[in-house]
């Protein structure tokens, strides 16, 4: 029962091998597969299909989405090695604060995390409340509706969409339920994880499937017949597009590579994730392999890649033109849907069944979402009360090795921005702008961390899973380079383009110079108090305790 | 870690810990060169099959991890504290003082390959049934010397049953006629401690004991009736990786 080394003795003759080892094995929980696409999940192609992709079409007219997707690529794969290289060497839990905390200093290390944790609790208040809300709930209540002619339901939508004391309650009620989810344990929660996210994928792929034995022609029959009773008239597939045209949307614009470039920016605010794995390190089975970086990396295609694959497969069964009209305001009004791919395969089939399926398979995904990023603030909270920054009773597990108390404070915080999001926030845009470029900065601060760990820490780098040079430069070097410019540009990409509503910068500066320096204080505070106690914090940083 | 000599203490400290475990309301019980020396007398000291212990085993069901950290700790065991909170789920560890450590597994064994435990610790007050203990000790992808002794032990000092007073031979075969990937390592390892047998501290009549249930064993496994899965899983045979490699956990 114990782990091998790898050291048999010399068999000599008919006698069989026998080996040696030291102490008992362990298998860690996560698996290569289970790596694979517990990375891919922070892709979220439901989330992008519903709502990034298309809206940049509108936003950023003549983008070309495939290019878009294309110049993602590199992005993700320099934060997917940066990260993943990284924590072969220290896989360990904790993520970017591990990371940086033992490579450059633990100030920076918990001044970036601070940004991490605050950028995941409000990416849990957006996808588990708002998107939740808008796109699944009230989307899927109003095309049950339309299909099955029940008024109540529209009228519930209306509701829904109108009320943000609905938004609110229903929002809660979706985080708490993924606290919950987490709260089941380890084992719960990864089965329950993978198989709502199983089904949310499987309605997917039928809205796919569908989309790809349908020609425009008979999509846009489909639609007309739908829309004729509600409309009152006929063709409103091509008066989608005329209405887009009017109201000074180009369905079909010419190519424009200015304005591919911004659509990187919308497709990072899911396709530059795929490193999550890094924040369970200890938990990764060959954790310490350049496994890890590579099914990181496998993640990240496999997302980005099967986003183009899908985006082509709509295209050619709907139209860009109509997808774009549609996203920019085209529809008839009397529909009162938004034109995600389960509304509009639902209105093609024009089954109650199909529709009520679509749907719940829709509405699956943001619980998985907001339980997978509660368990990676979860374990950077972890990390701190490990290495003393807050009181072991954090890291409390329950009898199910659940760290309730993390998850409590977690789904207490992004409660917190969930009101902030329904009740003051006036531009959603912004407010994933906002999400992207707060987690950029911990993204930011591995790359550099990649960059320095051969000069600040050359034991640790030894211990990655490669120490290969290109041109005389360390692969890890040149990964933590690339991140540090991917960032730069999304930065400037942010700023630059008046759609993300930053043009005024000050707020975002404020919000980011605050929780930099909280974490910096926080640590200060933290080191004093435990230099009252008698521990000396920094020698904590100096080592990587077993795990 | 630090090599333990055979030492009884051992053998009593696994007791109290499994009464201790008992009235904390969690069911725990030993395996591993421990676990089979509570059962074997063979290996025990004065034996031929006695050996060290490098630590000791046990398994527990879920849900019962704060149970066995209370008992554990009653009995000067602390716990890993950064290791149970992130991997707990599945295993737990404590050291005491002088460096002997304990790993307990939750709710399965699971190393090269998984063993479902939940419906089986209730079935010795002491240690995991016998035929689960043979399982354990044959499941491993690289056999060492300590795994050939135990097994020689276990078979030497108890019958083949249909039940689980002796070596439950009905439940082994079963176990492996539901996996082929477990089958295929078992049955690789049951021939190496045949070929072994003859080197171990074992009187002849003793060897012929182990040899004669190795027979049985084996006939028992080959009879047992195969199901769809397994036949589909044996046409891919060894193209595809049957069993996991643990890691070292120093």
């Amino acid at each position: 029962m114990s782990a091998p080394v790898r050291t048999p003795p010399a068999a000599t003759g008919t006698e069989p091998k026998l080996f040696t080892r030291n102490a008992t094995g362990l298998v860690r929980d996560l698996s290569g597969k289970q790596q694979i696409v517990w990375n891919w999940i922070a892709g979220a192609p439901p989330l992008g299909l519903a709502f990034g992709v298309f809206v940049g079409l509108t936003a950023f007219p003549g983008g070309n989405v495939y290019l878009g997707l294309l110049l993602t690529v590199p992005m993700a794969l320099a934060f997917c090695y940066a990260f993943g290289l990284l924590t072969s060497a220290m896989p360990r839990s904790g993520g970017d604060y591990t990371l940086v905390s033992r490579t450059i200093h633990p100030a920076i290390g918990l001044a970036g995390s601070f940004c991490m944790v605050l950028a995941q609790a409000l990416g849990i208040a957006l996808i588990g409340g708002l998107l939740f809300v808008s796109l699944g709930v009230s989307s899927s209540l109003a095309t049950l509706g339309l299909v099955s002619g029940n008024a109540t339901l529209l009228e519930w939508s209306a509701t829904v969409a109108t009320s943000k004391g609905w938004q609110f309650a229903i929002g809660a009620a979706v985080m708490i339920l993924g606290g919950g989810l987490v709260a089941l344990g380890w084992r719960a929660t990864k089965r329950l994880m993978f198989g709502l996210l199983a089904f949310s994928l499987f309605g997917l792929l039928v809205s796919v499937v569908v989309a790809l034995f349908t020609s425009r022609s008979e999509f846009a029959s489909a639609f007309d017949e739908f829309a004729a009773p509600l409309t009152g008239a006929g063709g409103a597939y091509e008066q989608t597009i005329t209405t887009a045209t009017e109201a000074g949307i180009d369905p079909s614009p010419g190519f424009s590579f200015a304005n591919s470039l911004p659509l990187v920016a919308i497709f990072s605010s899911f396709g530059i994730y795929a490193y999550i794995t890094s924040y369970v390190g200890g938990e990764l089975r060959d954790g310490s392999s350049i496994k890890t970086a590579h099914r990181m990396a496998a993640a990240a295609l496999i997302g980005i890649g099967s986003m183009a694959l899908f985006i082509a497969i709509f295209f050619r069964s709907w139209g860009s033109d109509f997808i774009t009209a549609a996203y920019g305001g085209g529809l008839p009004a009397e529909l009162g849907i938004t034109p995600t791919y389960f509304v509009l395969t639902s209105i093609q089939l024009d089954s109650t069944v199909f529709a009520a399926f679509q749907a719940v398979a829709f509405l699956a995904f943001p619980p998985v979402l907001v339980a997978y990023l509660l368990v990676m603030i979860s374990r950077i909270m972890f990390a701190w009360s490990f290495d003393g920054l807050l009181p072991a009773k954090i890291a409390t597990v329950s009898r199910h090795n659940a760290p309730v108390v993390a998850i409590a404070i977690a789904t207490g915080i992004a409660l917190l921005f969930y009101v902030w999001v329904v009740f003051a926030a006036d531009n959603i845009g912004q407010v994933i702008a906002i999400t992207t470029m707060m987690q950029l900065i911990p993204m930011a601060l591995v790359g550099l961390a990649a960059v320095l760990i051969p000069r600040l820490r050359p034991q640790l780098y030894r211990a990655a899973a490669t120490t290969r040079t290109v041109a005389g430069i360390p692969v890890l070097v040149l990964a933590g380079l690339a991140s540090i410019v991917s960032a730069a540009i999304l930065y400037f990409l942010y700023f630059d383009e008046e759609y993300f509503g930053l043009g005024d910068p000050s707020a975002f500066f404020a919000l980011a110079v605050g929780t930099v320096a909280a974490g910096v204080i926080w640590y200060l505070a933290a080191k004093a108090i435990r230099r009252r106690e008698g521990v000396d914090l920094d020698l904590v940083y100096k080592e990587l305790p077993a795990e | 870690m630090t090599e333990q000599v055979w030492d009884p203490a051992v053998l009593e400290l696994s007791d109290e810990l499994v009464a201790r475990a008992t009235s904390e309301g969690a069911t725990l019980r030993a395996l591993g060169g421990v676990g089979i020396a509570l059962r074997c007398p063979s290996a025990r000291d004065g034996s031929g099959l006695a050996r060290r212990f490098s630590d000791v085993d046990f398994a527990v069901k879920a849900g019962e991890q704060k149970a066995t950290t209370a008992a554990m700790g009653a009995l000067g065991l602390e716990p890993a504290t950064r290791f149970n909170a992130t991997q707990g789920a599945s295993r737990l560890l404590f050291e005491r003082a002088d460096g002997l450590h304990a790993d307990v597994f939750v709710g399965r064994f699971a190393l090269c390959h998984e063993l479902p435990l939940a419906r089986r610790l209730g079935v010795d007050d002491r240690t995991l049934p016998l035929a689960d203990l043979v399982l354990t000790k044959l499941q491993v992808a690289q056999l060492n010397r300590k795994d050939v002794t135990d097994t020689a032990a276990l078979l030497l000092d108890h019958e083949l049953t249909e039940d689980d007073s002796g070596i439950n031979a009905a439940y082994l075969a079963g176990v492996l006629a539901g996996d082929w990937g477990w089958w295929r390592t078992v049955t690789e390892n049951l021939a190496t401690v045949r070929t072994m047998v003859a080197s171990l501290p074992v009187p002849p009549d003793g060897q012929a004991v182990v040899e004669r249930r190795l027979d049985e064993l084996e006939a028992r496994i080959e009879a047992a009736p195969k199901g769809a899965r397994w036949r589909l899983r044996a046409r891919i045979g060894e193209r595809r990786p049957w069993r996991v490699e643990p890691e070292a956990r120093a």
